[in-house]
């Protein structure tokens, strides 16, 4: 319709040239997400929740924090290394400052869960580990302001999925945080840097 | 690095116009008209936390919420219509989606946290709210991201260590914080 409220009348060649310059664009900014670098972040992320939550699921004690902080901290560095190394493909004069603040950012969000979790006062791991993911996936869809939303949507299906594992399934929930977070993370990294 | 007396009160100048003029856009971008709304309705709301009964204080939060909205969205519409950008669609819209999911990250976090008391369930939206704030602060102006902290770290020193006069603080404090700041901007930046 148009804006005077008649119908549009478009010819089947014009129809198929629109329909092409969109398909265009749709394959521009996937080629332009496969290149940025996400598919890293989401697989070295997915690796350290798969094997993080597994462990969980099935160890207890002390053990589990040296686990998580030695995973997190081996995911932090991978993560960072391989972004620097795709650094140089990207030719942004802004690219810095956004970098600035997006790290700004991270450790604000990081302070305001700190709070969060000190107010909530969790009862069980399973409590905490929920607000930590949900303040995870916060930051993620932050990062959908600077860049866009189509790049951090995964974000969505990933606390979804939490949500339902937390509510529905307590008895297996780091496990299947494990195998549906991480490893849906890691497949769909995987997926990003191959077919798009 | 040697640099002569008058080269370095060259560059504290160009900083100082610097910071000149990102006050006067912040100023002069309106954002200060959320900053009055948005204390006011603090300010009575926490109020009517602190003196009414609980029933009445959970009323009295919805209607100022859902008035606040309004005015929010009436002021962004009329401030929209000013603004001269390539992208403001697509900005509004980032905007828009980004602080419909802040809320229902907030609604999932008092799920997960179910039972609460209400100061708990105030300071979930507080951290949230500034949350969303900062995250503002990071795509607009960081210069804006210090009145955020300072009132989150208000509601942490009240909730920790005032906790029969929170509201009150938060009130006085957060609410009438957020008018004076909203204030000073109009008139001084």
């Amino acid at each position: 319709m148009t804006e005077k409220g008649k119908p549009m009348n478009i010819s089947p060649t014009e129809a198929e040239e629109t329909l092409a310059a969109i398909q265009k664009i749709s394959q521009k900014t996937r080629h332009a997400i496969a290149s940025s670098g996400t598919f890293i972040t989401l697989i070295a992320t997915g690796v350290v929740w798969l094997i993080g939550f597994t462990c969980t699921q099935f160890l207890t004690g002390d053990i589990l924090g040296y686990i998580w902080t030695g995973l997190s901290i081996l995911g932090g560095i991978l993560g960072t290394f391989l972004g620097f190394r795709m650094a140089p493909r990207v030719h942004n004069p802004s690219a810095s400052a956004t970098a600035k603040r997006a790290g700004i950012f991270w450790l604000l969000l990081i302070l305001y869960g700190i709070a969060t979790i000190l107010i909530v006062r969790p009862t069980d791991g399973k409590q905490a580990t929920m607000l930590i993911i949900l303040f995870i996936m916060i930051g993620q869809l932050s990062m959908g302001l600077l860049v866009s939303f189509s790049s951090v949507w995964w974000a969505l299906p990933i606390t979804g999925l939490a949500l339902i594992g937390y509510f529905l399934l307590p008895g297996i929930f780091y496990l299947w945080m494990a195998i549906l977070g991480g490893g849906g993370m890691i497949a769909f990294g995987l997926y990003i840097h191959s077919r798009w | 690095m040697n640099i002569s007396p008058s080269e370095a009160e060259e560059a504290l100048a160009a900083i100082q116009t610097m910071m000149q003029k990102t006050r006067r856009a912040i100023s002069s971008s309106g954002a200060y008209l959320f900053m009055i709304v948005w204390g006011m309705i603090w300010l009575l709301g926490f109020l009517g936390s602190q003196f009414l009964r609980p029933d009445l204080g959970g009323y009295a939060w919805m209607v100022l919420d859902t008035m606040g909205g309004i005015i929010s969205a009436i002021i962004g519409i009329r401030m929209g219509r000013g603004v001269r950008s390539s992208s403001p669609g697509i900005s509004g819209k980032r905007i828009a989606i980004f602080w419909l999911l802040l809320f229902l990250f907030c609604i999932a976090t008092v799920a997960i946290s179910f039972p609460a008391d209400g100061k708990q369930y105030a300071m979930y939206i507080i951290l949230f709210v500034m949350t969303g704030w900062v995250a503002m602060s990071m795509l607009l102006s960081f210069a804006s991201v210090w009145p955020g902290l300072i009132i989150t770290a208000l509601a942490l020193i009240g909730y920790f260590l005032l906790p029969g006069i929170f509201y009150l603080w938060m009130a006085v404090l957060g609410g009438g914080g957020m008018i004076a700041l909203g204030l000073y901007i109009r008139s001084r930046w």
